[in-house]
């Protein structure tokens, strides 16, 4: 690898650690600009708390400093992921994000995958022939996918596989009270993983088939496809050789700034679905008025698309020779 | 006028699409006179399924008609979603306009802040606004227009920076024309045909953010949404799945016709492009 | 003799609601083995058409609908996609116009050589290599042994087009198609390629099939010539006979339409006051850094110059892509401000002066541009597009419109186009509306950017008359910026040429062509194509009629 795209890689790994503390002092901001006692918010709902927890809290945060001082405590604390304490289960907050972030991981990296195995290939099949019956068929579909509320597909999918067929679980993540291991623990984990994964993928292989589609026929419109043409390349290599490379670099692009959003759909679906992952745990923080522990699924969670859009930059950077330092993908 | 229409909607799928949008909009405002009163009031038995006679979409566990509630949700998620809408189309376009124009620091600044908005969970960064400010429809309409604007900056952004170098703009520049009559007699509104498409994908992500927003139980009490409806269903989805399938039909329904008018309206402006996606 | 590529009564249907029904109708031509048939042609004459249809690439929106297209003994026109896949390459290549967007941007040169060489046939991996190589070397690249690892975008644009004409080559075609394959070059370049060609035709015993729009490279390089116009050919034949003596009234428009690259006798030499005077004028692009990123070098566009227009003076610069040329005139338009140095007008250093003043003083200096289709604001009408400017500077609207009828008059066209939107008019004809617009403003200078070189030959004839004569009516000041020294030869009285930033040369026009002094001018002047063409020409001219005037 050359050191200009070293190079744009530490750059791009710098631009995260900047938005992760922009995100910190944008946390800060909030609950400042929140009506109220910070050190209130921070506990819980107001009058719950009793006086020694909420004491505690202003001393963690610095509460009883200035301002400046405050945001430095308050960087600091959550730069050694010391997300403080939650006033419910009163237990540090970054254990329980801890316990519930690899459902979540499990959870949204399957309906990633499944969702850019079906919907690229989809994609590409609909713009093999533009307005042709397979390509009109496949985007009125996801056309109307886009369109679903997720909460509404993983609502349906309920009353339809668990409710009506009784085919799948509808909730958790494992057969409660089963003592499984092994190959049935993980078949366990499948079924109950089924329904949540498919219904958050679902609308993102509409969005991935559209992306996919576009960009496929911009490149096969392309000059060096003509090109290929030219020199009597075969179909299947100019597919493979020229439009599918080229027209992955903006699903790539794509793919990378969806992360945020998969993240955001999956508190949705833990809710229905009741999934133990941090989703469901925002859920419940926001039920219960337990907004540190929210801001902090804020922030674990930004973390968590930073080294995702990381991880694309540098996907990118194997497949575009173009991208050079200084250069923005 | 009638011209315009007719080539517009010369597809059937934007023809579908505009007919039901204009008529969920047709209910919204009608919502009234349609339905009198208030929507919560107990009418009938509890749990009636749809069809039943007088109530269409049958009742809930209190009673309360579906149907009244549904038309008069409309009108929340509807005037939500539009102003929404507005607020997000300004903010951004003034941000892109200003941003593209101007360049170097300015565009530098504006553009590390839209990337930052661009970057964060949106959707959990609208529930933590609406949760922490306090959830009414004011807090709503503000948590949407700020995750949904760096999208129309960055669009207008690109749009103004293309337009600058076109030959008309710098014919202005060197008439000597003010900036800001540069911006707007000759940059703006031959930015408006993209600008339009994306206000109605906008419209359409502020309808599923705010269903989001209401489903999760964040909503105004008060004014009962879509997925309010949605969100107060669920728990009785085993008994009473209409409750909770109807009010998402609903959605998807008002959701849908708007990608297809703006599916339709960016293939009339420029048949050579297609769509491009969004979130939830 | 059979000849190599035979097409007879060849037509190609448009799609409905066309202007006209057939992009090619009843075409015939033929090429014989080792020959060269340049077909030339103006936008819309149908010429790219043909060559598509040779080669099968043809988009599905025009099919054929008549007649027969047979290379070497074979019918060509019906035959299957993948039957045809064997002729593209093998027996006909082709290079396009764009080298950079022709290119594949992910893919090394070397692999997309590869491609074209393991598209036809199963050589061996080592077999492909020593075959790229000498496929390099014959391009005359650089290091042939390395190159293939490159990437498009580290090329510049003539390898980039060596880099096509070896894929096209890869597989010892007998026909090569090459579609405007100098157009989007710089003359020294395109002369470097011209001649490339020459040599691969004579080395290959290569048949060419080259389509332009430009006269000087038919002269350059065909052995025959046919000329298309609407789907039509209109005449074919010798290049000799048809460039010296054609018979079709078109060809002959046409040809005399090529600007010369003689000064015109009659040049006006003014030795009035000065009305622009530029001074030690500099300009640097700085080359972007971040905080990881590896900085850029800067680039100087505008590199210490001097230059000054006197009043009814013509002064054209005259410089190849990257000159500076285009910075030059945006500052001096106000459209970029200068990193240092002076711009004088009326005593006045318009480098000097606040943003506002520089409006105020605006109509100063007013511009005409390249793009015809993107110069007047779509979604105005003509009137609102020349009287904006004047109304805002504080003439009233009714002297702005009677301003605005005198001046579409003089620019040739008819008053009741103020009503009407852009898009009701010809390329030629936004030009024209573009000078009045200019013109209203009542200029001391006007800058004119590449006015006529996006505009086929004939209209580029009309409008540069148009020029020469507004300029000689009102006495105006122009300053002309190109890439092409005939332009520059049949307006400019003075020729400033300009390299890198610099001025590497100015003088009379008639001075520096004559006897130029640097070696970049003669190498630019030795670039132009046709010139053995030009100085017969000329000659003949002389000899027939009235020396070249401009009616």
């Amino acid at each position: 690898m050359s050191s200009g795209r070293i190079q744009f890689l530490l750059g791009r790994l710098l631009k995260s650690i900047l938005v992760l503390l922009a995100v910190v002092v944008l946390n800060f901001t909030i609950l400042r600009l929140a009506p109220g006692d910070p050190a209130l918010i921070l506990a819980g709902e107001q009058g719950a708390a009793d006086a020694a927890f909420v004491d505690q809290i202003r001393k963690d945060f610095g509460l009883d400093r200035s301002v400046p001082e405050q945001l430095a405590v308050y960087i600091k604390s959550l730069a050694t992921f010391d997300l403080g304490l939650s006033f419910r289960e009163r237990r540090p907050i970054a254990t329980i994000i801890g316990e519930r972030l690899p459902a979540t991981l499990i959870l949204t990296l399957t309906a990633f995958a499944l969702s850019l195995l079906i919907g690229i290939p989809l994609g590409a099949l609909a713009a093999r022939r533009p307005h042709g019956m397979v390509d009109v068929a496949l985007t009125t579909v996801s056309t109307a996918f886009f369109a679903m509320p997720l909460f509404w597909t993983g609502l349906l999918a309920i009353i339809f596989f668990s409710v009506w067929l009784n085919w799948l679980p509808s909730y958790g993540m494992m057969t409660v009270g089963a003592p499984l291991s092994g190959l049935a623990a993980f078949l366990d984990l499948v079924k109950h993983l089924a329904l949540p994964a498919s219904t958050l993928a679902l609308f993102y292989i509409s969005i991935y088939l559209r992306i996919t589609r576009a960009a496929v026929l911009d490149v096969m419109g392309s000059d060096y496809v003509r090109t290929a043409r030219a020199i009597g390349l075969p179909p299947t290599r100019i597919w493979r050789e020229h439009i599918l490379r080229n027209a992955l670099l903006p699903v790539i692009t794509f793919a990378s700034l969806q992360a945020g959003h998969l993240i955001g759909g999956s508190i949705v679906i833990e809710t229905v679905f009741a999934w133990p992952g941090i989703g469901r745990l925002a859920f419940d923080a926001l039920l219960q008025r337990d907004y540190n522990l929210l801001l902090s699924v804020f922030f674990v969670s930004s973390v968590v698309v930073m080294a995702f859009n990381f991880l694309a930059d540098a996907l990118y950077v194997l497949v575009d020779p173009r991208i050079e330092a200084g250069a923005s993908a | 006028m009638i011209g315009f229409l007719r080539s517009f909607a010369s597809r059937p799928s934007t023809l579908i699409g505009l007919l039901v949008f204009l008529s969920v909009v047709v209910i919204a405002l009608i919502a009234d006179w349609l339905y009198p009163g208030s929507p919560f009031r107990m009418v009938a038995r509890p749990n009636l399924p749809p069809l039943s006679t007088g109530y269409l979409m049958g009742t809930d566990m209190l009673g309360r008609d579906l149907t009244a509630a549904l038309v008069h949700g409309s009108r929340v998620t509807l005037s939500i979603a539009i102003l929404a809408t507005l607020l997000t189309v300004a903010i951004g376009t003034i941000i892109g306009a200003i941003s593209g124009y101007y360049g170097a620091i300015v565009d530098d600044t504006a553009m590390r802040v839209t990337e930052f908005f661009q970057a964060i969970p949106s959707f959990l960064f609208a529930i933590v606004l609406v949760a922490v400010v306090s959830p009414s429809r004011l807090s709503i309409v503000l948590a949407i227009a700020i995750v949904s604007w760096p999208s129309v900056a960055r669009l207008v952004r690109a749009e103004v920076l293309t337009l600058r170098t076109r030959d008309f703009v710098r014919a202005a520049r060197v008439g000597g024309l003010s900036d800001m009559r540069i911006l707007f007699s000759h940059i703006l509104p031959n930015a408006m045909s993209p600008l339009l498409v994306s206000a109605s994908v906008v419209m359409a992500t502020a309808i599923l953010i705010e269903s989001g927003i209401s489903f999760l139980g964040l909503g105004d009490r008060n004014a009962v949404s879509w997925g309010y409806l949605i969100g107060t269903g669920r728990t009785a989805v085993r008994i009473n799945w209409w409750l909770s399938a109807l009010p998402g039909f609903a959605i998807f329904l008002t959701v849908w016709s708007l990608n297809l008018v703006g599916d339709g309206l960016s293939t009339w402006l420029d048949p050579r492009k297609t769509e491009t996606g969004r979130h939830p | 003799m059979t000849p190599l590529l035979d097409i007879r009564d060849l037509s190609v249907a448009l799609p409905r609601g066309s202007d006209r029904r057939y992009a090619v109708e009843n075409a015939v031509l033929t090429i014989a083995r080792g020959e060269t048939v340049c077909v030339v042609g103006e936008s819309g004459s149908g010429k790219s058409v043909l060559a598509q249809a040779t080669m099968g690439l043809l988009p599905e929106t025009l099919p054929i609908t008549g007649g027969t297209i047979t290379f070497d003994g074979q019918r060509l026109s019906g035959l299957s996609e993948s039957r045809y896949r064997q002729i593209r390459g093998p027996q006909i290549g082709m290079i396009f116009q764009e080298p950079m967007t022709s290119l594949n941007p992910v893919l090394t040169i070397g692999a997309q050589i590869d491609g074209a060489l393991t598209a036809h046939g199963s050589r061996s991996r080592a077999e492909r290599g020593a075959r790229r190589r000498e496929l390099l070397e014959l391009m005359r690249l650089p290091n042939p042994s390395q190159i293939g690892d490159r990437y498009v975008h580290e090329l510049s644009g003539g390898q980039r087009q060596r880099v096509m004409i070896a894929m096209a080559l890869a597989n010892n075609p007998k026909l090569l198609i090459a579609d405007e394959p100098t157009t989007a070059l710089d003359v020294t370049t395109q002369k470097e390629i011209l001649r490339l060609l020459a040599t691969l035709r004579k080395e290959l015993n290569l048949a060419v099939l080259f389509i332009t729009h430009d006269f000087g490279v038919v002269a350059e390089i065909a052995d025959r010539v046919v000329v298309m116009s609407k789907g039509h050919v209109v005449e074919q034949g010798d290049a000799g006979k048809i460039l010296h003596s054609p018979r079709d009234p078109y060809t002959r428009r046409l040809i005399d339409a090529v600007p010369r690259l003689a000064p015109p006798i009659a040049a006006v030499r003014s030795n009035s006051d000065t009305v622009l005077e530029i001074k030690g004028l500099t300009k640097t692009y700085k080359g972007r850094s971040s905080l990881f990123g590896a900085r850029r070098a800067d680039v100087k566009a505008v590199d210490d110059v001097e230059l000054s227009v006197a009043r009814g003076e013509v002064v054209a610069v005259v410089g190849e892509s990257g000159s500076g040329k285009s910075t030059l005139a945006q500052i001096v338009s106000g459209l970029l401000k200068a990193d240092d140095g002076s711009v004088w007008l009326h005593g006045q250093d318009l480098a000097q002066v606040s943003r506002r003043q520089r409006r105020r003083l605006a109509p100063h200096i007013q511009m005409v541009f390249q793009d015809p289709f993107s110069s007047l604001n779509p979604r105005h009408d003509i009137e609102r597009i020349i009287t904006e400017a004047p109304i805002a500077h504080g003439v009233s609207a009714a002297k702005a419109r009677s301003d605005m009828q005198r001046l579409l008059k003089l620019v040739g066209l008819d008053t009741n186009a103020a009503k009407r939107y852009p898009h009701a008019f010809s390329g030629g004809q936004r030009q024209r509306i573009g000078l009045a617009r200019a013109l209203i403003l009542k200029p001391d200078l006007l800058i004119a950017d590449e006015p006529v070189s996006a505009l086929d030959v004939s209209v580029q004839q009309q409008v540069l008359e148009l020029l020469a004569d507004i300029r000689r009516e009102l006495g105006l000041s122009i300053l002309f910026i190109t890439h092409d020294l005939r332009v520059a030869a049949t307006v400019a009285d003075r020729i400033a040429v300009m390299r890198q930033g610099r001025i590497v040369e100015q003088g009379s026009t008639a001075g520096l062509l004559r006897a130029p002094a640097s070696d970049y001018t003669k190498a630019l002047l030795d670039a132009v194509p046709g010139l053995q063409w030009e100085q017969n020409r000329s000659e003949l001219a002389t000899a027939e009629r009235q020396p070249s005037k401009v009616n």
